[in-house]
């Protein structure tokens, strides 16, 4: 079951690759948008680095694979990961069904504050998704 | 390149939000609420599917019965009325043109339910072969009619609550009954391993049908859900697992080849049938990550072909795929890897299907 929303949160950043960000003081916690799991269906199987690794500006994060679609994940920031939510392993549909709560991927380490310049507003996010919408 | 095309129930789907997709020419509804809960929808109670798309055509006349079977794999002419025969099409080398189901009411009055994509090409066998047998009326039914499939343990039960008659008639039965003035044909087929209808009606009396259907609690279920059916079920589909050029004996379909009796192909086939070196395979994965189409199978490290049909199961909650192996490798617990994406996955050979219904019966 999907969450039928397009909700973009006031409070979070976005990638023009359906990521969102939420500035947790040196942290970042990262997810998928309630657009993004609405287009995918149901998530079947979340691939993310494991804790420790580095990642990198919109370079490739993981894997997302919903019953119909292999897609590829990007991170909205460089730095280290410090946590994976674990609860996908079992529970992948968290990521449909609470996008921005209990289904975030994982969590990095923030190095550099000036690349959350280039990230997406929620205006300017929900501007992207309805031109996508209306294609 | 023509239009794509909207089934009548596009209205309703679009009331219960479904996500489309472009199928075969046509926007049909993909998913509603979700293609794994509708699947398990189907496992446990029953769904409702619109597969308007699928090609249909009612063949009539004395010689009706003579033109099917010349026309297609399984005998016509031996089907008892009220019974049906999933057939396929061959071309003269016995590859597959198309797989379809075919119905007959009475002595000369039969129906032909088709793949989508190949409705054109079936539509047009038909009438050629109407040279032989001029008096035998082909009519193509999609115009103003809808199909409906409504699929699970409970499924017979929904629709015989809704439509008289349709209690009486029994597995792979079909006939037609009076539904709010029109005629109704009723099928009990299906192509999600479960027992159910299959039910063309005209437009009008089927948007009602469909939705009383939907009061009643059924789900109403996309192609999402019915694909991961039939791939559970291990039934093949047109266009992925199998083409023009594919062997119905490597397809595992030789029990719907009627060799006693002359068809396209069947010279070919006679011949073929020791030659067959592959076998479509039922693979289960052990790792993580899903099967897809196209994806190269593995063993001892030497690739020994690729994934025909891949796919999450939400019964299993493994991913699943068939693929024509070489047969020496089709027998139960064979050791594969898959690559997805550059990633080896463990898996292993099963035995066909991964998933049969206590109520639905063996034969696909």
């Amino acid at each position: 079951m999907t969450a039928r929303t397009n909700e973009v949160p006031e409070d979070l950043l976005y990638s023009s690759e359906h990521e969102w960000l939420r500035q947790e003081g040196d942290l970042a916690r990262v997810g998928i948008t309630a657009f993004a799991q609405d287009r995918l269906g149901d998530v079947v199987y979340v691939e993310l680095p494991a804790p420790g690794a580095a990642v990198g500006f919109m370079a490739k994060l993981g894997e997302i694979e919903s019953v119909k679609v292999a897609s590829e994940l990007f991170s909205p920031l460089t730095g280290e990961v410090v946590e994976v939510n674990a609860a996908l392993e079992k529970e992948p549909e968290l990521v449909n069904t609470d996008p921005y709560g209990a289904g975030w991927l994982l969590v990095v380490r923030l190095s550099d504050r000036s690349e959350l310049e280039k990230l997406l507003t929620p205006a300017a996010y929900t501007a992207q998704i309805e031109r996508e919408a209306g294609l | 390149m023509t239009a794509v095309q909207s089934t009548p129930l596009a209205g309703q789907h679009a009331a219960l939000s479904a996500h489309f997709g472009e199928f075969a020419g046509w926007r049909m509804p993909l998913w509603y609420g979700g293609a794994v809960g509708e699947h398990l929808a189907v496992r446990k109670a029953a769904g409702v599917f619109d597969v308007s798309h699928m090609g249909r055509f009612g063949v009539e006349g004395k010689d009706a019965a003579a033109l099917l079977s010349a026309s297609f794999s399984r005998d016509a002419a031996s089907l008892a009325p009220a019974a049906s025969g999933y057939a396929l099409a061959c071309n003269a080398a016995g590859g597959i043109i198309d797989d379809l189901i075919v119905y007959r009411l009475d002595a000369a009055r039969f129906r032909v339910i088709c793949n989508a994509a190949n409705a054109g090409r079936i539509g047009a066998l038909l009438e050629a072969s109407r040279s032989t047998w001029p008096a035998v009326a082909v009519a193509d039914s999609l115009a103003g009619t809808v199909l409906i499939a409504v699929q699970g343990p409970q499924a017979v039960a929904a629709v015989a609550a809704l439509v008289p008659g349709a209690a009486a008639i029994g597995r792979r039965g079909c006939g037609e009954v009076a539904l709010g003035g029109a005629t109704c044909f009723l099928a009990r087929t299906g192509y999600t391993g479960e027992d159910g209808f299959e039910i063309m009606l005209a437009a009008a009396a089927g948007e009602a049908l469909f939705e009383r259907l939907l009061a009643a609690g059924v789900t109403p279920c996309g192609l999402a859900a019915r694909d991961s059916l039939r791939l559970e079920a291990a039934l093949p589909l047109y266009g992925v697992d199998m083409d023009d050029a594919t062997s119905p004996w490597e397809a595992g379909l030789g029990w719907a080849l009627a060799l006693e009796h002359d068809f396209p192909g069947r010279d070919a086939l006679i011949a073929s049938k020791a030659a067959a070196r592959r076998r479509l395979t039922c693979i289960v994965g052990d790792g993580q990550g899903v099967f897809r189409s196209h994806q190269l199978v593995y063993h001892d490290e030497e690739p020994v072909g690729q994934v025909s049909s891949g796919g999450f199961s939400p019964l299993l909650e493994r991913s699943i795929a068939m693929a024509y192996l070489p047969r020496a490798l089709a027998p139960v617990g064979t050791a594969l890897t898959i690559d997805i994406r550059g990633r080896r996955v463990a898996a292993h050979t099963v035995k066909r299907p991964f998933y049969t219904s206590s109520r639905a019966g063996a034969a696909p």
